[in-house]
């Protein structure tokens, strides 16, 4: 017995019978249609989220704390990716400055996870991308002496660069 | 006669008397000695115990950003920023239909220091569509963060140092000419101040003016008590001549600036002109104008018989006396003295700048630091607090609780609210710990431990769903009566909230009605322990109870820690730590920590992506509906209801797109409420994220999802044209592979719309068409 079925039931058995019989009459298996379009649109996967271009604001701030990163300001460019991160959780380039800066700051439990998390931020056709994280995967995995695994993730990242 | 006697008498003792006096004279060299130390050591060392600051988030401004003008202008209203027709100065702003126009104040960010600038910001609807900073379009500013509270020594003084640089002259100028004109050229003592002081007082026969050096007062508020004596002025006497031998004139008037109690702010203190003119005025001692400084000049005096609020009249004729005298002095011109004179006595609108005026939070923050700093240099070491705070959330989410409250009539007296909100990147927001959010005792969000009841139904479901190959969305399970066998002799049999069975559901709809014996069946076969490692995870948490009832969320937890096992949810399967402190400084801005944001990825989110689905189905058909009643129909959200034994706890857990909520209405005596989850917490979260979020949450599939048509009575796979289906997500190609038959739609009956969150659109398509 699904809910759903009954719940639809009650509100709909409010309506005049004379209104039933005009939408009815204007065709059900269009209306059917229309239902199940909605339900496809409803459920339809969106596009995954990944790396699309940032509004101004956070793209600002990332080329500042990229830059800050790039000369070795580690907590000016920490600030600022956070800053950019609350702004934009999602965005793939700022998680993996955030993992990097974690790395940079000797945490490479930290950076790997925050690799994971950009990983997660990126579509599989971002296959460029895709290695190189698995290649920092790996560097973090082989820092905290992790041999194996850091083998498993350079595999991977191999495995991207045939594909 | 009797005298030469008595003179005879003494004679043997008369050569003692150089020793005497060499005697008395090395003593009163040592008491000087001793004072001298005194004095010199206060005032080398650190002359003032300063609380810690806490702040606010800055509030950031940028185009598209989510802002509403009642919101900025609330903000802008604690900052105790003044609407006027043209700012010209830091601290005041204009509005004209939503477009702003606001001079900010200059501040030490965490990251630097920013000058004051004026700032223009247009808001249309709810966003923000065009920032200028200086006259030209920037992608980014933002205001100075709230002060919301500070952490306090034993005795509640509160200050905010200054330099005797950033002082301007006409408050100097106010300060001497009513406290002290001579004071560039007495020692200490003014021989000419006691007379005046004398003569005005005989004149008016009463005291009317008192002959105390700005020096004598810095003595007497600086080490000495209050106590009235001839001694205690002596001794003033001697400190103030030794202040003056040791330091100088620009020194002591420095201290004394920062020293001087100049009004209470609710239990706190006010001392020294830097936060006076904060407090009283909103605005930098910087910037203070002519009749500003000599009105607080005018309080020194006594700031409270002249206190602006409460005696506006007094300190009118005061203000004016100081404005006369600096006339007389020349050090104002006529003009600019019949100007200042002319204008009222005006503080800010509101003196609400209460100190922990949100307790809840405060009460997290303090808690957070304790792990890292002495309680005694959280009180006196000046520290700068950055803290995720956002006001906007704690306002709109203490007036969803209000209004909950007046809904429920005269039950409201025997409830009690708790609820937090915390960002998408793991940031807490806001808290609220009472039904009174000002109250400062027992902090519920923090606190107090409930059972959760079904909110632990997610936790079964992905123990589930995480081994795909066993179990989908669509697989079906009995909700039928089951024993539990729990030791010799006891047995554990759950029922349903609605005492029926339900016979073979899909796990989909288990959770949505929140079947209690489908629910636990599944716990069963998944087993305890998977289950229970899954709490951990969520929660990170390691006391978790081993027992089956955990299925139903027999354990107690805090609406905060609810709030950490649902972000690992929301954030698709990564546990963060919740942060409220985003770093700490020194009281001169330099960093001290930063509390890194960081994750730890705990379940794959693929599988994560189905919770998800599953609980945005809760929301649109199941127990969670009634959330469109307080919120927009377009706001979608994921969450789950939770209703404890007899409705002792009603819960609410969810997420929109940008925001995670938790909300808790019980009372502290465990007695039934009559409140479910739906009618209790789900009310209070959807007002809440009516007002706090806006951003709907969008199912976005990762790799290794796919979507298959699925019937609903089978768990079959079906298609799009058949009748009783739905669209459901599958990990790892774990869809079923059988076909079901095809019911076809009957053109001639009723049609029986049949998935989620379509229904409200198909109603709002009749309507338009009926229309």
């Amino acid at each position: 017995m699904e809910v759903s079925f009954s719940r639809m039931r009650s509100p709909m058995s409010r309506l005049t019978s004379f209104w039933f019989a005009i939408t009815a009459s204007l065709g059900l298996a269009f209306m059917g249609g229309c239902v199940h379009s909605r339900d496809a649109e409803e459920a339809e996967p969106e596009e995954y989220h990944e790396s699309q271009p940032l509004p101004a604001a956070p793209s600002m701030l990332l080329e500042s704390a990229e830059q800050h990163f790039a000369q070795g300001r580690l907590t000016m460019a920490h600030s600022q990716a956070e800053r950019v991160y609350r702004l934009e959780p999602r965005n793939y380039r700022v998680i993996f400055l955030l993992a990097r800066i974690a790395y940079e700051n000797k945490s490479p439990e930290d950076a790997e996870q925050w690799a994971y998390k950009a990983l997660d931020a990126l579509q599989p056709q971002f296959t460029a991308e895709r290695r190189k994280v698995w290649e920092f995967i790996a560097t973090c995995r082989r820092d905290q002496g992790q041999i194996d695994a850091a083998e498993e993730a350079l595999r991977e990242a191999h495995r991207l660069r045939k594909d | 006669m009797r005298i030469s006697l008595v003179f005879e008498k003494l004679r043997p003792y008369l050569r003692y008397l150089p020793w005497l006096a060499l005697v008395l004279g090395l003593l009163c060299i040592a008491k000087l000695v001793e004072m001298d130390y005194v004095v010199r050591q206060k005032f080398d060392g650190q002359r003032w115990r300063l609380p810690s600051a806490v702040y606010a988030r800055p509030l950031e401004l940028y185009v598209d950003a989510p802002l509403r003008e009642e919101d900025l202008d609330r903000e802008l209203q604690e900052l105790g920023y003044a609407q006027v027709n043209r700012p010209q100065q830091p601290g005041e702003y204009h509005e004209d239909k939503g477009d702003y126009t606001i001079h900010r104040r200059s501040f030490l960010f965490w990251e630097a220091p920013e000058d004051a600038v004026t700032i223009r910001v247009v808001i249309n609807g709810d966003r923000v569509t065009r920032v200028e900073q200086g006259g030209t379009a920037v992608p980014l500013a933002r205001l100075e963060p709230l002060k919301v509270g500070g952490i306090y020594p034993t005795q509640k003084e509160d200050r905010k140092l200054v330099q005797l640089k950033q002082v301007p002259q006409h408050l100097i100028d106010a300060l001497l000419a009513i406290e002290d004109r001579d004071f560039y050229d007495h020692w200490g003592v003014s021989v000419k101040a006691v007379t005046r002081a004398m003569v005005n007082n005989l004149r008016a026969g009463h005291f009317v003016q008192g002959g105390s050096t700005l020096t004598q007062q810095l003595v007497k508020n600086f080490y000495l008590t209050s106590e009235r004596s001839l001694k205690r002025k002596l001794v003033e006497a001697i400190y103030s001549v030794l202040l003056e031998l040791h330091f100088s004139k620009a020194e002591i008037l420095e201290t004394y600036i920062n020293e001087i109690y100049l009004g209470q702010n609710g239990d706190n203190a006010v001392h020294g002109f830097g936060l006076a003119s904060e407090f009283y005025f909103g605005r930098p001692i910087e910037s203070l104008s002519l009749d500003q400084a000599a009105l607080i000049a005018a309080m020194a005096n006594g700031p409270s018989h002249y206190n602006p609020v409460r005696y506006p009249d007094r300190c009118f004729k005061r203000r004016n006396r100081v404005l006369e005298i600096m006339l007389e002095q020349k050090k104002i011109t006529k003009e600019e003295y019949e100007s200042a004179a002319r204008l009222p006595v005006k503080v800010r609108p509101s003196l609400r700048w209460m100190p922990n005026r949100f307790p809840a939070y405060l009460d997290l923050v303090r808690r957070n630091l304790q792990r890292d700093y002495e309680d005694k240099d959280l009180a006196e070491e000046g520290l700068r607090i950055f803290t995720a705070f956002d006001p906007i959330a704690q306002w709109k989410s203490e007036k969803a609780v209000s209004e909950f409250l007046v809904a429920q009539g005269k039950a409201a007296g025997k409830l009690q609210v708790a609820a937090v909100i915390v960002s998408d990147t793991g940031e807490v927001q806001a808290i609220v710990g009472n039904k009174v959010p000002s109250y400062q005792g027992f902090n519920r969000a923090l606190d107090s431990r409930r059972s959760i009841g079904s909110l632990a139904k997610p936790a079964v479901l992905l123990s589930a769903l995480s081994d795909p190959a066993h179990y989908t969305l669509s697989s079906l399970i009995a909700d039928d009566p089951i024993r539990v066998p729990l030791g010799p002799g006891q047995v554990w049999e759950p029922k349903n909230f609605d005492n029926g069975n339900h016979g073979q559901v899909s796990l989909l709809t288990m959770l949505t009605q929140s079947y209690n014996q489908a629910t636990v069946r599944l716990g069963m076969q998944v087993g305890v322990k998977r289950v229970r490692e899954t709490f951990m995870k969520l929660t990170g948490m390691d006391a978790v109870p081993n027992v089956p009832s955990i299925m139903l969320g027999s354990m107690g937890m805090s609406p905060f820690e609810v709030a950490g096992m649902y972000y690992t949810i929301f954030s698709g399967g990564y546990r963060t730590d919740l942060k409220a402190i985003r770093g700490v400084q020194t009281r001169d801005g330099d960093p001290l920590k930063s509390y890194a944001t960081k994750v730890q990825k705990v379940f794959d989110p693929g599988v994560m992506h189905l919770l998800h689905y599953a609980m945005r189905a809760v929301i649109f058909e199941g127990t969670g509906r009634s959330a469109f009643v307080y919120m927009p129909m377009d706001l979608h959200a994921a969450g789950k209801t939770g209703t404890t034994n007899e409705q002792r706890d009603s819960w609410f857990a969810g997420f929109t797109g940008d925001k995670l909520a938790v909300a808790w209405v019980g009372n502290d005596h465990h007695d039934p409420t009559n409140l479910t989850g739906s009618s209790g917490g789900l009310a209070v979260w959807a007002k809440i994220m009516a007002g706090v979020s806006r951003k709907p949450l969008t199912l976005q599939t990762p790799p290794g999802v796919n979507y298959q048509w699925v019937d609903n009575a089978t768990g079959m796979l079906s298609s799009s044209n058949c009748l009783g289906v739905r669209f459901l997500p599958f990990v790892n190609r774990s869809q079923p592979t059988e076909l079901a038959p095809c019911n076809l739609p009957d053109p001639s009956s009723q049609p029986v719309p049949t998935t989620t969150g379509t229904d409200d659109k198909v109603f709002d398509w009749l309507r338009k068409f009926m229309d």
